[in-house]
This record gives C-alpha cells, structure tokens and sequence, in this order.
C-alpha cells in the first residue's frame, strides 16, 4: 500500500461520522426535514476542532523536533557535532534515490543590523536536522553533512568580506549582500550535492573538501561575527 | 444494507485513487545507478514484462531514457576510475556490475519469426556497456594481484596477470561472434557492432599493446570474410593493422 492511500484511509474513517451525516442531509433534505443539516455542522465542527490542531502540531514538530530540542548552533561548535545532534524527525521523506541510509543538515545564515555594524552567523540547527539511525557509525555520511554546515560558514565569511568593503554604512545595500550571498550559498549547497551526489563520488567529494577548507582559510580575518563599517570619505 | 453499499462505494473510491498508470518503475531521477539499482531494474526488465510487451527502446522517446541509462558507463566509471576509493572496494563493486551486466545480455535477446532481433541497437548497447566495464574489471583486478602480492615481478604473479587478459581477450573475441548473426542485424544495428569494434577493440589494444592476440586475429580473418557489410570489414580491417603496429619485430 502506498502512503497516499494510507493517508487517504485515514482521513476517510476520521471523517465517516461526517460522511455519514452528510448522507442523512441529503436523503432527508428531500423530505424537506432540516434537523439533519444542523446535526451535521455539529460533527463536522467537532472532527475539524480536533483534526486541526493535530495538523498544525504534526506540522510543527516535522519543522523542528521540539521534543527533543536542541538550540542552533554556530560555527565554533563544529567539532563537536556527530549524529547525535542530528535531532529532527522524517515523516515524509523515507529514502533519498532509494537509499534510507540518508541525512540531511539545516543550516541559514543570521544576521542582525546595528547602528554601524552587522553580525553575521552561521546557523546548523541540530532539532531540524535528520538522520536515518542516530546512531550510525557512517563518518563519510557525517563528512558529507557537515561540509554542508562548513559551506554556510564559508559563505557568511564571504558575505563578512563583501560588507567590509562598503564605503558607507547603508542598511539597504548590506541587506541586497546578505540576499544575496544567501541565494549562492543556496547554489553551492546543490552543486555540492549533485556533483558529489551526496557523497557517492568520493573524488568529487575530496575536490570540495579541500575547496572550502582552503576558501575558509583564505577567509579566516573574518571569523568574527561581527563587523563594524565605519564611513570612508 | 445502505451502510453497506457506502462503505463498499468509499473502499472503490479509495482503490482508484490508488491506482497508479506507471507500471514499471525505474529510478531515472537518480544521476548515478549503483549495482544495487541495477539489481532491481535488470529484474524488472528481465522478469516484470510480459512477452508481448514492449520493452524500454532508444527509438522510443518515452522509454528511451531508461535503456540510455541503464547502458551508462558513467554508472560504472564513476567508481571504478575513483582513486580515492579503496583498490578492494572498486575491485569488489566491478565485480558485482560484472555479475549484473551478465544478467543483463538476457533482456535484449528477442528474435522474431525471420530470426531478426527485435531490439538489435539496445542488445548491442548492452554487449558494449560490459566491454568497457570488463577493461576497467580486468584492469582493477590485475592491480590488485600487484598489490597483494609479496613479490609483483614473479613468474607466478605475471602469469596469473597474463592469464587474466588472456581471458578478457577471449571474452572480447565473444562480441565478434554478433557477426555471425549479422543478417538478424538491422542496418543501425551493423553500425553500432561496428562502431564497438572500432571504439572497444582499439582501448583494449591499446591498453594491452604487448598481450597475445592470435585467437583475436584468427577470428578477425575469418570474419572478415564471412561479413557483407563494408562498415564491419572496414572496422575488422583496421583493428588488424592496428594489433599488427604493436607487434615487436621478433613477433
């Protein structure tokens, strides 16, 4: 059985009562007898009270495992991340090209504007995060994954650079950077991901690692979140 | 007995949201099939059709992708000719292909009543997706030999090697065979056996320049006289002269 017909079977026994009103409605709208009507509004009132608050919880949780929560963290915390922060929950997705021994990272860049200057982070938010088995020995999967996070590291560096480099402290322009930098980072993560196909070519795999570990180093004077633009003339 | 009729209403209702007109599934999405892909699309190919049923074609534009992919050699190259993974671990997964491509030289055999192939060109893609896989197999498996062994120049070991393309050699020699079926060749098919000829033989030459090709030789001779078509003699004629090139003068 498919997930489409398991979800289309549940949703049909939740709302039988329903249906089932709506059957009576119609045969007894004949007779022109219109208590029917109001007892249906009744159950179908009652099933949506229940059914949507269910949905916007299922929808919640499948954004971000807020039962097993663990806050976003930044870059400086790289070495410490394994599986075990991969916290979030997968109730869609059960295999990535018919593999289910597959993850995925969540990561953004955050930025706050200030009076002259601009903090720029690099997120991975571990309860958002997926993995098929926490527990899983697969340090070429972990590898891959966290080169995803070290990608939005590089590119909020970048995004650093780009900023240091204005003449005037100008909110507009510093937020067309940050859009911008964010649609590249974009770019690169799926490049990283179709070239390597997800790590299945390991030569592609070793090519971007040394990439970005290079591009990272390159980039090392802007570590620092912040960065102060103070007007040139 | 309403009830019941509205249950069994919802329950057909529910069937045919279920139904589905994709009947053989293929994972053409995925960029690269690895042996396990290959494992469930050469059954569904194999075993899933019914014998009067159409199979996956290049002529086709709806299927076209499916037989384009599953005659990729990127599928295979993508590992093999990775160094950064191990040698074993290449070596083991050209293996594994090896087994899959032998499965895989059953899917296109259909003739029809005049003993013509049905799937000439696919049959054909097949046959030349395991000739490069086998250079790539041999070659994985030799440096293995190399490698695992206490000493790479002993008679032993260069023997075992010799050995190895002496059986990629007879197994190339097997392709020629399709020369003997050429009337059951349409005329595309004569030209991609003949373009094989051209592209295979030539890598395996020139990557074995010093083996033993007299059983290859022969067979060039004898086929050569027995083709009618021009293309194929062309193509057998100058893999002749090309074996001779790299004779030494003692040869």
């Amino acid at each position: 059985m498919n997930e489409t017909f398991i979800a289309i079977l549940i949703v049909t026994i939740y709302f039988s009562p329903v249906f089932y009103q709506l059957v009576i409605v119609i045969k007894e709208s004949k007779k022109g007898n219109r208590i029917p009507l109001k007892k249906f509004f009744k159950v179908l009132k009652y099933s949506l009270f229940i059914i949507i608050p269910l949905i916007i919880g299922f929808a919640i949780i499948s954004h971000t495992n807020y039962f097993n929560y663990e806050k976003p963290l930044t870059y400086d915390k790289y070495d410490r991340i394994t599986f075990e922060n991969f916290r979030g929950l997968e109730f869609f997705k059960k295999s990535l090209y018919g593999n289910e021994h597959f993850a995925y990272v969540v990561t953004t860049i955050e930025s706050k504007i200030d009076e002259n200057s601009v903090t720029v982070v690099s997120l991975f938010y571990p309860s958002r995060s997926y993995v098929y088995n926490t527990y899983t020995n697969s340090t070429e999967l972990l590898n891959h994954e966290k080169y995803h996070i070290k990608i939005t590291e590089l590119y909020a560096r970048k995004a650093k650079k780009r900023l240091s480099k204005l003449n005037h402290f100008s909110p507009e322009k510093i937020e067309g950077i940050l859009k911008q930098i964010r649609q590249e980072e974009r770019a690169f993560q799926k490049s990283y991901d179709y070239d390597t196909f997800h790590s299945y070519v390991l030569s592609e795999q070793k090519k971007y690692e040394r990439e970005v570990d290079s591009l990272l180093n390159l980039l090392t004077e802007f570590k620092n979140p912040k960065i102060t633009i103070n007007d040139k003339n | 007995m309403t009830k019941i009729r509205i249950i069994l209403l919802a329950v057909i209702c529910l069937n045919l949201t279920n139904c589905t007109n994709e009947k053989h599934k293929f994972p053409i999405d995925k960029r690269y099939w690895d042996t396990q892909d290959y494992a469930e699309v050469v059954r569904e190919l194999n075993y899933g059709y019914k014998s009067d049923e159409q199979l996956p074609t290049f002529d086709d534009p709806n299927t076209r992708i499916i037989v384009e992919k599953l005659t990729d050699p990127q599928n295979y190259a993508v590992v093999l000719d990775d160094k950064e993974l191990g040698l074993k671990h290449r070596n083991e997964v050209a293996e594994t292909f090896f087994l899959r491509w032998k499965d895989m030289q059953d899917i296109y055999q259909a003739t029809d009543r005049k003993d013509k192939y049905l799937y000439d060109k696919e049959m054909l893609a097949v046959w030349q997706f395991g000739l490069g896989l086998q250079l790539k197999y041999f070659k994985l498996g030799n440096d293995n030999i190399l490698e695992s062994a206490d000493d790479p120049n002993s008679a032993r070991v260069k023997n075992q090697i010799n050995s190895n393309v002496n059986t990629l050699i007879k197994n190339y020699v097997i392709y020629l065979d399709g020369i003997n079926q050429e009337s059951a060749l349409s005329n595309k098919g004569k030209e991609k056996l003949s373009a094989g000829i051209d592209k295979y033989f030539t890598e395996l030459v020139q990557s074995y320049p010093e083996a033993n090709y007299s059983g290859l030789e022969k067979k060039i001779e004898l086929m050569e006289k027995k083709t009618e078509s021009d293309q194929i003699k062309n193509s057998l004629s100058k893999l002749k002269q090309l074996i001779e090139s790299k004779k030494t003068p003692e040869q």
